[in-house]
């Protein structure tokens, strides 16, 4: 028999992983979706089907804008600074003359990311405090008075304290993916490009990101599905509050689940942020797909 | 077009280590210089320096008259061919041999024009709208010469272009970049560690070692006279014997004693050079190329040589001439001779040299007695 033809063998060595899979993965996707099917509770042993219902009234859920318009804002915001300003912060430190220095940054830049999100969640309510936070004594010092806000408890702002919040900490993260494919670059790429005439920025443009696109791409797939899954970052500085002006899905999702134990609807709002993360991730596949064939 | 100067050029990197030592040279306009030594020599760094890609720690680089030190690779009118093509992968050859041109604002018909004829001399036409990916190791060589030709500088750099190559393409782009180096009528400096590319390629050899420049001369100048046994002994395939000898003087002759059963005559020349310069009864280092000793089996050689007895350990055929190895003076001695030698290994084999082609060195400097 042809040794590498032997498909019962093969099924048999991938058999440990396909059940755990099949298990932690598509069961429970499959098993949210029919309870998003009933009204039920967490303290009673009914179920009731009410089909689409909890999908029609998920449509007409003013909150579900609001957490859907949050969730996008995170992603558009980190897409620039994340993915845009990471990239151009490996850039810099790549550049010959901070090369020397690249190691310090890398450290100071990356450090934030190693620290838990509940950490820097408590970190920054002190930051962002009105009456004793860094932020405002800061602005106080160097004259800007008049900026000084409650930057967590007035609606206008929460959401982007706590999305600036997320850019330190990751923003570190991603140049490190970052630094790791402008390395990769060889190095006779830039000398020829800077004998053809290219100043740094045309470099930057004709030469780094011509060959580090996989890495934009995965970064950005990276940065959007992980901004429609936010929830700790919201839940520990604002908990979707003031009002509702900070819900995320994930927010609204666990106040829809554990808080009015409307266990149908959460699961109806968790099945809407698979659906989204899925897409996203067919879009990415999709794309890198065409590049390797191109 | 233009000449180019490098006086006092020096280069350190950080750590104290110095590439390059004290470099002087000047090089005509249109002239072919390659410059080759060993890794390590600093052949390749005093290139990147004439490019710009790496700073002068001292001296000065002129090309045409303008000091460069301070200018801008883009400046210097200079176009360079990398080892590996450093072709941009994610752009077609054309845009690949447009790129430079764009960037300094060429107009579009005028690129079409130059790629187009570039494209045409190296036979690449139909290569244009692919990416470099498809293309096979000597076509990406191409096409990095097509890049450096249409931007038509004044200098072309090539680091060690022709390395990457099968040794068969190897020979032949060989002769296209000599070709080339004719159509253009363009200064080339051509880096190379292979001493069959500059004693092809170029009008001028710099043989380079340790940082240091040991010859500048023409090819057939550092075959026939090498500076010192570095050069002696990098210059030529298989490498030159050299060996120790004593000067003698014998009733008027000069004779040199290489070993008991070995006393070579030389030129007259060089009897009277010996002379002068007081090396009777010292030691001096006798070098001699494989390819000018003679079997005399094969050739029947007598006045003006020197005869060489020895064993033969191994003998290589090579279809058009045969090596043979052999112990002799304490240390390898090889022979080139004709492929109609019968010698086999253990065989006798007599070998004449002529006079002429003893090569004496300095036995402490090493340095070509002269």
């Amino acid at each position: 028999m042809n040794i590498y033809r032997n498909k019962k063998v093969a099924i048999l060595f991938m058999l440990p992983a396909l059940v755990f899979v099949i298990l932690f993965i598509y069961y429970p996707i499959i098993q949210n979706f029919i309870y998003s099917l009933y009204r039920w509770s967490s303290f009673s042993e009914v179920k009731v089907f009410v089909g689409f219902d909890y999908y029609k009234r998920l449509l007409s859920d003013p909150i579900f804008y609001i957490a859907l318009k949050n969730n996008a804002l995170y992603a558009i915001i980190s897409i620039v600074f994340q993915v845009g300003v990471g990239m151009i912060l490996a850039a810099v430190l790549e550049e010959k003359i901070m090369r020397r220095y690249q190691t310090f940054f890398r450290t100071v830049y990356f450090m934030p990311s190693v620290i838990s999100i509940t950490v820097v969640g408590l970190l920054f309510q002190l930051v962002y405090n009105p009456n004793i936070g860094l932020l405002n004594a800061f602005l106080k010092v160097v004259g800007l008075e008049t900026l000084t806000h409650d930057w967590l408890g007035r609606s206008d702002t929460a959401m982007f304290a706590i999305i600036a919040t997320s850019q330190w900490q990751y923003i570190g993260y991603i140049m490190l993916l970052f630094l790791v494919a402008i390395q990769k670059i060889p190095e006779e790429l830039y000398e020829s490009a800077m004998i053809d005439g290219a100043n740094a920025i045309q470099k930057f443009i004709h030469v780094t990101i011509p060959q580090i696109k996989e890495t934009i791409l995965v970064t950005s797939i990276i940065t959007i599905i992980g901004a429609f899954k936010v929830f700790d970052e919201v839940y520990v500085m604002t908990a979707g509050g003031p009002g509702r002006s900070t819900e995320v899905l994930a927010s609204y999702m666990y106040r829809a689940g554990f808080r009015n134990d409307e266990m149908g609807y959460a699961a109806t709002i968790a099945t809407v942020i698979f659906l989204i993360t899925f897409i996203v991730t067919l879009i990415q596949l999709k794309v890198s797909k065409e590049k390797n064939e191109a | 077009m233009a000449n180019i100067s490098l006086r006092g050029v020096k280069k350190v990197y950080p750590g104290n280590v110095t590439a390059v030592r004290n470099f002087n040279l000047e090089i005509e306009d249109k002239e072919f210089i390659v410059l080759v030594g060993p890794s390590g020599c600093g052949k390749s760094t005093t290139l990147r320096m004439i490019a710009g890609l790496e700073e002068i720690s001292e001296g000065e680089i002129y090309i045409g008259d303008v000091l460069v030190n301070n200018v801008h690779p883009k400046d210097r009118d200079i176009a360079m061919v990398f080892q590996n093509y450093a072709l941009y992968p994610h752009m077609s050859v054309f845009d690949n041999m447009a790129f430079g041109l764009k960037l300094r604002k060429v107009p579009k018909e005028e690129i079409t024009k130059r790629v187009k004829s570039a494209a045409e001399i190296l036979e690449i036409e139909d290569l244009l709208d692919r990416r470099p990916k498809a293309l096979s190791g000597g076509q990406r060589q191409r096409v990095a010469l097509g890049r450096a030709m249409v931007r038509e500088p004044k200098v072309f750099l090539m680091d060690e272009p022709l390395s990457n190559l099968d040794a068969k393409l190897r020979v032949q782009m060989r002769t296209e970049i000599a070709k080339l180096h004719k159509r253009l009528q363009t200064t080339f400096i051509y880096v190379t560690h292979d001493q069959t590319e500059a004693m092809t390629m170029g009008t001028r050899i710099v043989v380079m070692k340790d940082g240091d420049i040991q010859q500048i001369d023409t090819p057939q100048n550092v075959y026939d006279y090498p500076a010192n046994t570095f050069v002696a002994r990098f210059i030529g395939s298989p490498q030159m014997n050299i060996t120790e000898g004593l000067v003698r003087d014998n009733d008027d002759r000069i004779e040199i004693v290489l070993s008991e059963d070995t006393i070579i005559n030389i030129s007259q020349e060089k009897e009277k050079l010996l002379k002068e310069k007081g090396y009777v009864d010292k030691k001096v280092l006798v070098g001699f190329r494989p390819e000018n000793l003679h079997e005399t089996e094969v050739d029947e050689l007598k006045s003006h040589y020197s005869t060489i007895n020895a064993t033969v350990e191994v003998s290589e055929l090579m279809g058009s001439e045969t090596y043979l190895y052999m112990n002799k003076f304490g240390k390898q001695i090889i022979a080139r001779v004709d492929p109609k030698s019968k010698k086999r290994s253990g065989d006798r084999v007599e070998l004449r040299i002529h006079w002429d082609r003893f090569h004496l060195f300095d036995i402490d400097t090493e340095e070509a007695i002269k």
